[in-house]
C-alpha cells in the first residue's frame, strides 16, 4: 500500500461560520510525492492540515494517514511524521539548540542525532547555532533550527507550513535546496504563499479555495497551460523597438520593461525580435503560471 | 529513560541560563519566610517555645514547598497563544508528562538555592526541631507532593483554554492557596469547622499537610497525607482531561 494520506469527501463545519470551512474534499497523497497545497487565507488549507495530522476530527467523511484514522492513533502516526508550522516553535526558548534537539532525539527514539545533524551540515552552518540558546538566534537560523528538529528522526511524512516565511533569499534558497534534495522516498506537503517555492519543491499541486478543491493536478499539467507571461527586459537606452503591436508594454525604470505576451508559446517569437532590435543587457521571463490559475479560479 | 533524563535536565537548564532567578529566588524565599516567622512569632507570643517553635518550621517548610511548586499558568498559556502548543500535541509523548518532568528539572534547580537557606535557618534558629526521619520524610515525600501541586497547577492552567485573563486566573489561584493551603496558617490553628473545610480539598495536601507530617512524622500521619495526595491527584488530573478536550476542541477552531 502506497497511500499515505487518503482523504474521501471531508467536510468541517464549524458551529456559527455559515460556510463549511471543507466542502467534500478527496484526493489521495502516494509515498515520495511533492505536494503543494495552495490557497488565499481562510482557504481551509490549515484545517486540512491538521485533519491529516489528527488534531481535528472532520464533521463529515474519512481520512486516513497512513492507513489509519489520525485522530485516533495520533500518537503512532507523530512518529512518522515532521511538520514545520511557519513562525511557531518546538525549540526551548531558552536553551541551546543541541538541548533541543537531544530531547527530540530521546522522544522520537533516534539513535544518533549526531548523523542526522550531520547531514543538515551540508546545507546550513549548524555549527554555528547549536550551542546558542533559541532566544539569541536570528529569524533566519531559527528556522533553519526548526526545520532540521522536525527532520531529527528522519520522518516519512513531512509537512512544511510556510517553512519559507520572513526568510531572506540566501536562507530560503538553501532550505528550498534542502528540501528539494531530501531522499525521494520522503512525502512532502508544503504550503506556501509564495507561489514560487511550490513550484521549486512540489510535483503536484491541490489548490483549495472557500473549502473546496478547485485543482488537483500536476506541474506539468500546469505549464501545459496556455497562460500569459511577463518578460523583464533590460536594455542600454530608455526606447524598446518592437514591431508587432501585440505585446503590452510597461515602462518601469529607465531602460527596464516590463511585456505582457499573451501566450508563453509566444515567448521564444519574442525573444527574437526582440534581441534582433535592441541591446539587451539583462532578460527575466515570469511565467506566474500558478498565480494565473489560482487568480481565474478564484473569479470563477 | 533518556527522554525523563533529558526533559528534567532541560527544565533545570532553563533555570540556570536565567541568570537572575539566583537573586531573585534567594531574596523572595527569605522575605516570604521572614514575614511569615515575624508575624507568626507575634501572634505565638503567649504559646509555649515547643509549639511556637514547631508552628514556625512548619511554616518555613510550607513555604519551602509552595517556592518550589512549578506556577505553570503563565507558561501553559504562552504556548496556547503562541500556537505552540500544536507541536506538543504532536509529540508522540503526552504533553502533560514532558510538562511535569521539565517542571521538575526547573523546581530541582530552585531546591539547590531555597533547601540549603531553608534548612539553614531552621538548624540555625530552631535546633533540634527536624530529626533524622523528618530529613528522611522531606525527601521520601516529595516527589507525590510535587505531583499533586503540579496537578493543581495543571487544572488552573487548563482554564487559559478558554480565557486569556492569565493573570485573573493566576490570582484566583493564589488566594485560594493563601487560604485553602495552610502554606500562610497552620492546619492545626485553624477553627475546627474550618479545619474541616480544608482537610476535605485537595490544596493543604500538597503544601500545609506535607510540612505538618515532616514536624510530627508517624506512620499514621504519612498515610493521612499519602493516601488523600493520590486520591487527589487522580480525581483532579480526570478534571483536567474533562476541561482540557472541550478546551482544546474550541481552542483549534479559532484557526491559523
Amino acid at each position: 500500500m502506497n497511500h499515505i494520506i487518503q482523504v474521501e469527501d471531508i467536510v468541517k463545519k464549524y458551529p456559527k461560520v455559515e460556510y463549511n470551512s471543507l466542502d467534500k474534499v478527496s484526493f489521495v497523497i502516494e509515498k515520495g510525492e511533492r505536494v503543494g497545497i495552495v490557497g488565499l487565507n481562510g482557504a481551509g488549507k490549515s484545517t486540512l492540515l491538521k485533519i491529516i495530522m489528527g488534531i481535528l476530527n472532520p464533521s463529515e467523511g474519512t481520512v486516513k494517514t497512513f492507513g489509519k484514522n489520525p485522530m485516533h492513533n495520533r500518537k503512532q502516526i507523530a512518529g512518522k511524521l515532521g511538520v514545520v508550522f511557519g513562525q511557531r516553535t518546538q525549540l526551548q526558548w531558552d536553551i541551546p539548540v543541541i538541548d533541543s534537539y537531544e530531547l527530540l532525539g530521546s522522544i522520537y527514539g533516534t539513535a544518533n542525532i549526531d548523523e542526522r545533524i550531520n547531514y543538515f551540515e551540508k546545507y546550513f552552518y549548524l555549527e554555528k547555532i547549536l550551542n546558542k540558546p533559541v532566544r539569541s538566534l536570528s529569524l533566519g537560523q531559527k528556522m533553519i533550527a526548526e526545520f532540521v528538529g522536525i527532520m531529527i528522526h528522519d520522518p516519512e511524512l513531512i509537512i512544511l507550513d510556510e517553512p519559507t516565511i520572513g526568510l531572506d533569499l540566501e536562507i530560503k534558497k538553501k532550505m528550498i535546496d534542502s528540501i528539494k534534495n531530501l531522499d525521494i522516498s520522503k512525502t512532502i506537503i508544503f504550503t506556501s504563499h509564495i507561489l514560487e517555492d511550490i513550484y521549486d519543491v512540489c510535483d503536484r499541486v491541490i489548490i483549495i479555495n472557500k473549502g473546496k478543491k478547485v485543482f488537483d493536478g500536476s506541474m506539468r499539467e500546469i505549464d501545459r497551460s496556455s497562460t500569459p507571461a511577463k518578460v523583464i527586459v533590460t536594455i542600454d537606452n530608455d526606447e524598446l523597438f518592437l514591431s508587432s503591436e501585440s505585446y503590452v508594454v510597461r515602462h518601469i525604470n529607465y531602460g527596464i520593461f516590463e511585456v505582457e505576451i499573451n501566450q508563453v508559446t509566444e515567448i521564444s517569437q519574442f525573444l527574437q525580435e526582440v534581441t534582433r532590435q535592441n541591446t539587451i543587457l539583462n532578460l527575466e521571463i515570469k511565467t506566474e503560471k500558478l498565480e494565473r490559475l489560482i487568480k481565474s479560479l478564484q473569479e470563477q | 529513560m533518556k527522554f525523563i533524563f533529558y526533559s528534567v535536565r532541560n527544565g533545570f537548564r532553563t533555570f540556570m541560563c536565567q541568570k537572575n532567578n539566583f537573586m531573585i529566588y534567594w531574596i523572595n524565599n527569605l522575605f516570604s519566610i521572614l514575614l511569615v516567622v515575624f508575624l507568626w512569632q507575634q501572634i505565638l507570643k503567649y504559646s509555649s517555645a515547643n509549639q511556637s517553635n514547631s508552628q514556625i518550621v512548619y511554616l518555613i517548610l510550607a513555604q519551602m514547598i509552595l517556592a518550589i511548586t512549578p506556577e505553570i499558568i503563565y507558561r501553559y498559556s504562552q504556548l496556547i497563544q503562541s500556537g505552540d502548543i500544536a507541536y506538543k500535541l504532536l509529540l508522540p509523548v503526552k504533553f502533560e508528562f514532558w510538562l511535569l518532568l521539565d517542571t521538575l528539572g526547573y523546581s530541582l534547580a530552585k531546591l539547590l538555592i531555597i533547601f540549603p537557606l531553608d534548612m539553614g535557618i531552621v538548624f540555625i534558629f530552631f535546633p533540634g526541631s527536624l530529626s533524622i526521619m523528618s530529613g528522611l520524610l522531606l525527601l521520601l515525600l516529595f516527589p507525590m507532593t510535587f505531583v499533586l501541586g503540579f496537578t493543581i497547577e495543571l487544572l488552573f492552567s487548563s482554564v487559559t483554554l478558554f480565557t486569556y485573563s492569565v493573570w485573573g486566573i493566576n490570582t484566583i489561584k493564589s488566594a485560594v492557596l493563601m487560604v485553602l493551603s495552610g502554606a500562610y496558617f497552620p492546619v492545626s490553628l485553624l477553627p475546627s469547622a474550618m479545619k474541616k473545610f480544608v482537610s476535605v480539598l485537595p490544596f493543604s495536601y500538597a503544601y500545609g499537610q506535607y510540612a505538618e507530617v515532616i514536624i510530627t512524622p508517624t506512620v499514621a500521619n504519612v498515610s493521612l497525607l499519602v493516601i488523600p495526595q493520590i486520591i487527589w491527584t487522580i480525581i483532579l488530573y480526570w478534571f483536567y482531561v474533562m476541561i482540557s478536550r472541550v478546551g482544546f476542541k474550541q481552542f483549534v477552531t479559532q484557526g491559523g
